[in-house]
This record gives C-alpha cells, structure tokens and sequence, in this order.
C-alpha cells in the first residue's frame, strides 16, 4: 500500500481531515495501480476554495531510491460544491484519480519525454485529463462525461475536429506523450477562436505560491 | 392561495440545497485570499479554472431564473387592481413567460457544459428582493436592480461564449439578454407612471433599488475594472431606461460595496 503524507495536518481554514485524505488516496492509488512501494505526497492549499481548481503532478526520485509522488492542489479540489469548506467525497475521489492516472502514465517509458505539470500547454493538459478522464470512468470512478467534454472544448475549442481528437483521448486504454502531443497539434489546427489560449498551464502560475 | 410568500417556503426538490450569503461573508478562506495577488477576477476563457468559473455562474443564472419567475409571478397575484393597473399585471404575467423559457434555457446550457441541476447551492435572496409589500419598490428592487443586473451578467457570460468559441453559450445568452432589457425597461416605464405624483414614494423606490443594488455588488462582484468578475453593460442599460447618472451611481454603489466587504472582512479577521 503506498505510504502517504497530507499537509496541512491539521487543515484550519476548510473542515478537512488529513487522515480521511490520506486514507482516500490509498484506496484510489490501489485502484489506479499504482505500485504498493510508493510514497505519494500531497499538498493542499486550502485557502483556494472552488471554483479555483488547480493541480500539479510531479514524479521525484524515479531511479534507485523509492518513487514519490508529489501532488500540490487548491482546495477547491475537494470542496463540496453545495456546502463551503465541507469535504466532497466523490468529487474528490475522481480528482485523485484523474492526477493518480497522471502520476501512473509518468512512470511509463511512453511518457518520459513528457513536460513538466507546471509547463504544460492548455491543449496539453485538458488533452492529457480527458486520457486520465476516460480511463477513470472504466475504472468505476463516477466521472462525469459531459463535464470532460466541457472542459476539452473550452480549452481546445467547439467543432466536430476537436469532438473527433476528445472521443479517440477518452476512449483510449492506453496512451503516450506522443499521442497527446499529436491531439494537441490536431486541436489547434481546427481551431478557431479569435484569442486562442496561450496562457501556459490549465490552472495558471497565479493560483500556485 | 397564501399572498406575500415567504423565501423560507419556495418548492425546491431534494437536488436543490440553500445557503446563506453569511456563508460567504464569513468565509475565513477571504482574507488570505485578500493577500494574494490573484489577476484579474473578469469572466474570461484565459483565466486559471475559467471552466469551473463559468459552470458556476451559469449554475447561479438557473436559480435566479427560478427566483425571478417566483418573484414576477408573485406581483401578478399578491397585488389588486386597486393596488396596480392591470396592465401591470399583465407585463409581470409575460415576464413570467420569458422567466419560464429561462429556466428551461439554463437547463439545458448546464447541460451542455456538464453541470446538474442542484450541483451548486442557492441563495435566495433575489427572491426575498421581490417580496416588498409596494409594488413600486418590487419594480426598483426587482425590475431594475436584479434584472439590471441580470443585463450586466448575461452580457459578460455572452462575451465569455464569444472570446472561447462557444456558439451555443452566446447564442443563448444573447437571446435571454434581449428579454432581460425588456423587464427592466418595463420596471422604469412603471415606476415613472406609477410615482408620476408622488415624489416622495418614488424617492422610497430608488432608495430601495440602491440598497438592492448595493447588495447585489456583493462586495465587487459587479462593476467596471479587471478586478469585478461581471462587468457592467452600460450599451444595454441605455436601452433599459438607465439616465448617465444612474449608471454612475451604480459605479459608485459597486465600489462602495467592495470596499465594505474588505474592511468587513479585515475586522472580521481582527476580532478572530
């Protein structure tokens, strides 16, 4: 079982309980395969209520020493979206997963020459979240579909070109950086938008210290 | 049939959960979010969760569009002829109509961006704006304030479906705007008919659509900089009847509300 580390602990600002967290995200790492040696670190910034809902997945010591997973997240994450500060169980589950998904795919060769979480495109990662997405759903995670859908039209733009690239991401078992680097160069041929998104990062630098 | 319904007894089913804008007031995730610097706090596709940003507004719109048929539907009925014309009526019986496509509109734009009914929580107080006891305050506080800002909203998420290609997010959006000029235009027309010889209860009237307005603001929610997520629509609010000073006014009101709502939340903080 991975070993896991939640900070804050205690949460002061959001009524989260770092153990129930660290308990959640054993279950989902089981469940996503991830190995049982791994260390998975996350932590919240609670101060970031939703809607600002921001993640970065980041993969240290892959080599001899132990693998660590280090997550940052905004609270908003896990918020209820009908009671403030209060824990969303399923939500919050689907959130972990997706991310340990990502975490999963950084451990595969076909992911080695992937970009950091911090630097990657719009495209880049609603391209990569749709992948993680859809394989969470077959997993049993109550994602929801029509939501991802949203999201990979909003930062990839509205047509059937973009619908066609979002149906091969989420309907694939299996993929690489490379795939999603060509879904990318896809999106953006078909797209557009009078100002396409250039911001680097889905979440944006201005919501992480 | 009870008249002057109250908030507390509005028919929601078991998706739709109520919470109280002290929630949000007394959030004490406020002032550390007040110390960081965050951007811009427009409505715009290129900011950070634009996505969730978006769903949850839209999601805001749904429920102030059932308020808003609840509160019209409440004037055709809680109010006698002798208390408004019936035409009056009639204008609140047709805004009914256009509240009730609303609704059904905002449904199905949830739909296509992936929201549920209920996923968000309500707050209620567009409702308890539309339950003064004079009808003229109903048309201020409800017609030109909340509808007013029901213009400033629609516009900002029709630009929003416009800047990221959406077509069908500013196609609706536009059409809801177009109805929301009408009901406020309808609230200016009857407040100036129905106070045409009693100045002092149209001075009433205005001072309540301040305080709705201010309210409204919720702490710089609403006004003309990078840092108010909705902006206001001064083109349509024209057309709704709004003078050059009115329209002033309201920036002045927004600016007052968010520099209330900081230094609330700063003695909050100092008393914690």
């Amino acid at each position: 079982m991975a070993r896991v580390s939640v900070t804050p602990d205690p949460f002061v600002l959001v009524n989260y309980d770092s153990g129930a967290l660290a308990a959640l995200i054993e279950k989902v790492a089981s469940r996503v395969g991830l190995p049982d040696d791994i260390e998975i670190a996350i932590e919240v910034d609670e101060a970031l209520p939703r809607p600002l809902i921001a993640s970065y997945v980041e993969i240290d010591g892959a080599g001899d020493g132990p693998i660590r997973v280090s997550i940052w997240c905004s609270g908003g994450n896990f918020e209820h979206p009908q009671y403030p500060r209060r824990f969303d169980d399923v939500g919050g589950e689907i959130k972990l997963a997706v991310d340990l998904l990502r975490a999963a795919d950084r451990l595969a060769p076909g992911f080695a020459d992937a970009t950091p979480d911090a630097e990657l495109s719009e495209r880049q990662r609603e391209a990569w979240d749709t992948s993680a997405a859809g394989r969470a759903s077959r997993l049993g995670f109550a994602v929801r579909e029509p939501l991802a859908r949203y999201h990979f039209r909003l930062g990839n733009g509205f047509g059937d070109a973009v619908d066609a690239v979002y149906e091969r991401l989420w309907g694939a078992d299996e993929i690489t950086w490379a795939e999603i680097e060509t879904a990318c160069v896809e999106t953006a041929a078909s797209d557009e938008r009078p100002t396409p998104k250039v911001r680097p990062g889905t979440v944006g630098t201005t919501l992480r210290r | 049939m009870k008249k002057m319904f109250p908030a507390e007894e509005l028919a929601r089913d078991s998706r739709f959960v109520r919470n109280r804008i002290e929630d949000q007031i007394f959030d004490p995730r406020n002032q550390a979010l007040s110390q960081r610097e965050m951007g811009s706090a427009k409505l715009d596709p290129n900011r950070p969760a634009a996505a969730e940003r978006a769903r949850a507004l839209m999601h805001g719109i749904f429920t102030g569009e059932i308020q808003a048929l609840e509160g019209a539907g409440r004037t055709t009925f809680d109010f006698d002829e002798t208390q408004v014309p019936l035409a009056l009526k009639l204008d609140m019986a047709r805004q009914c109509w256009d509240e009730s496509r609303h609704c059904e509109i905002s449904v199905k734009l949830g739909d296509w961006m992936g929201s549920e009914i209920g996923e968000f929580a309500e707050q209620t107080f567009l409702y308890e704006a539309a339950c003064a006891d004079d009808p003229v305050l109903r048309l201020t506080g409800v017609n030109r304030a909340l509808e007013g800002l029901a213009i400033d909203v629609f516009n900002t998420m029709k630009e929003f479906g416009e800047l990221s290609g959406d077509p069908v997010l500013a196609f609706c959006e536009d059409w809801m705007l177009a109805d929301e000029v009408t009901h406020v235009k309808m609230g200016s027309d009857w407040l100036r008919r129905l106070t045409e010889d009693d100045p002092e209860r149209r001075e009433r009237a205005l001072e309540f659509q301040r305080t709705v307005d201010k309210l409204f603001s919720l702490g710089g929610f609403r006004g003309e900089t990078e840092e108010n997520p909705v902006h206001l629509a001064r083109r349509f609010r024209e057309l709704a009847g709004f003078s050059d000073d009115e329209l002033e006014e309201l920036v002045k009101v927004s600016e007052e509300s968010k520099a209330e709502a900081e230094a609330m939340s700063a003695a909050i903080q100092q008393g914690a």
